[in-house]
């Protein structure tokens, strides 16, 4: 899977000036702040959605509409409950579904393993929100391509382990355990117990 | 089986997306009334913002950003709802649910569903299905689900069905070939938000809730 020559080169963004933007929105509706999470988010919003299967017009219409509710909603956002990331990546799904209507219909497959129980209730020295961002992305940005791949196609797309297997040509065992394996890298990174 | 927490899988669902609107005025609910699956689910939301990040990029069309700064002046502002409220205590219920339930009865009303028990629908699209419970302390009525599970989240109150005591923010779990029972609590009025066809809601690689009702 080779990156597109068009594509920019992936940036680790700076989470603290993404979240001085969104503030500067809030506090006096700076526009150029706003032009500056745009160009970095709204392409990637627009690229989220077309791994949905969006036509070309939706993703531009619906990635344009995310971005409008960023400026809109800047009032909302709380840099010590969340990443702008993660924030905009809410609000850039709630309107997916909202937009796409999409629900899955797919037949039940038996040989989905991906069950897990409950997890217990974290002890009270559990991660701040922050602490959290901070682990989880890092975890997110270790992995290797192709399991970023995977989580990409198995989160953001809602795909089966079949339908990934089929899209990625890798064996299907293969594809249950590489899922696995990487939902293990986040659980450790958050230091819960497996 | 008896769960007071969602399942892994449901919250996954949730914070990808790929919900149905049914399930998911029920976790956005319970979001509200526990602090455990806000913090499962936020650290899934979380999850989805570093895979946002690397997302291959696509290029916005032409003037998409001018179009966009040409929108944000003529963008309303930011309005509360209308406060057409005609039931107090829909008025205290979390966000979400607040918003269904006013929805909700501005069409319909409270139905009577047995001594001590009403009902009321509530507008979700999809397959599943949402109904608000309200049952006096000491009522009950026996619910079956019909292709599937029910899910039940306590919104205020408490009951107790067969298999344990759920108060607030808990959510019981019943499969579809046990009667589920649950009684009002003494007390305060229970009111609870119930989604029955709640298997066929799921699917994906992140697994899906009917294995974990017959577990």
């Amino acid at each position: 899977m080779t990156p597109s020559a068009k594509a920019k080169p992936t940036e680790v963004v700076d989470r603290e000036a993404m979240a001085d933007l969104v503030e500067a929105i809030a506090a006096r509706q700076d526009k150029s702040a706003f032009a500056e999470l745009f160009e970095y988010y709204a392409p990637r919003v627009k690229g989220y959605l077309l791994r949905l299967g969006a036509a070309d017009a939706s993703a531009e219409e619906i990635a344009q509409d995310v971005m409008l509710t960023v400026w809109r909603k800047a009032g909302t956002f709380d840099r010590t409950q969340a990443s702008v990331s993660t924030w905009l990546f809410r609000i850039a799904r709630n309107r997916r579904i909202d937009l796409l209507r999409r629900e899955s219909r797919a037949p039940l497959d038996p040989e989905e393993p991906m069950l897990q129980p409950a997890a217990e209730p974290q002890p009270d020295d559990a991660l701040s929100a922050s602490e959290r961002e901070v682990r989880v992305r890092e975890a997110v940005l270790e992995l290797p391509p192709e399991q970023a791949e995977l989580l990409h196609m198995a989160f953001f797309d809602g795909k089966s382990h079949r339908e990934i297997a089929e899209a990625s040509g890798v064996a299907l065992g293969t594809v249950k355990s590489r899922l696995r394996l990487a939902f293990v890298k986040l659980r450790r990174a958050l230091g819960e117990d497996l | 089986m008896a769960t007071h927490l969602l399942p892994s899988d449901l919250l996954y669902a949730y914070a990808a997306g790929h919900c149905a609107p049914a399930m998911r005025l029920l976790i956005s609910t319970q979001m509200q009334l526990c602090d455990e699956t806000a913090r499962r689910v936020e650290e899934l939301e979380a999850l989805g913002g570093a895979l946002l990040e690397r997302v291959e990029p696509t290029a916005m069309s032409e003037g998409a950003l001018e179009t966009v700064l040409a929108r944000l002046d003529a963008s309303p502002a930011e309005t509360s709802g209308s406060t057409a409220a005609n039931d107090d205590d829909v008025e205290a219920f979390p966000a979400p649910l607040r918003e269904a339930a006013r929805e909700a009865l501005k069409t319909a009303s409270w139905r009577f569903a047995g001594p001590g028990i009403r009902t009321l629908t509530l507008p979700v699209d999809g397959h599943a299905k949402a109904e608000l419970l309200r049952i006096q302390p000491g009522s009950g009525a026996p619910r079956h689900g019909h292709k599937g599970a029910e899910i039940t989240l306590v919104v205020r109150g408490a009951f107790r069905d067969e298999t344990g005591v759920y108060g607030a923010g808990d959510v019981s779990v019943a499969s579809p070939d046990v009667e589920h029972r649950p009684i009002a609590e003494p007390g305060e009025t229970c009111y609870a938000l119930a989604v029955t066809d709640a298997p066929l809601a799921f699917t994906g690689a992140l697994g899906w809730i009917q294995r974990a009702v017959q577990a």
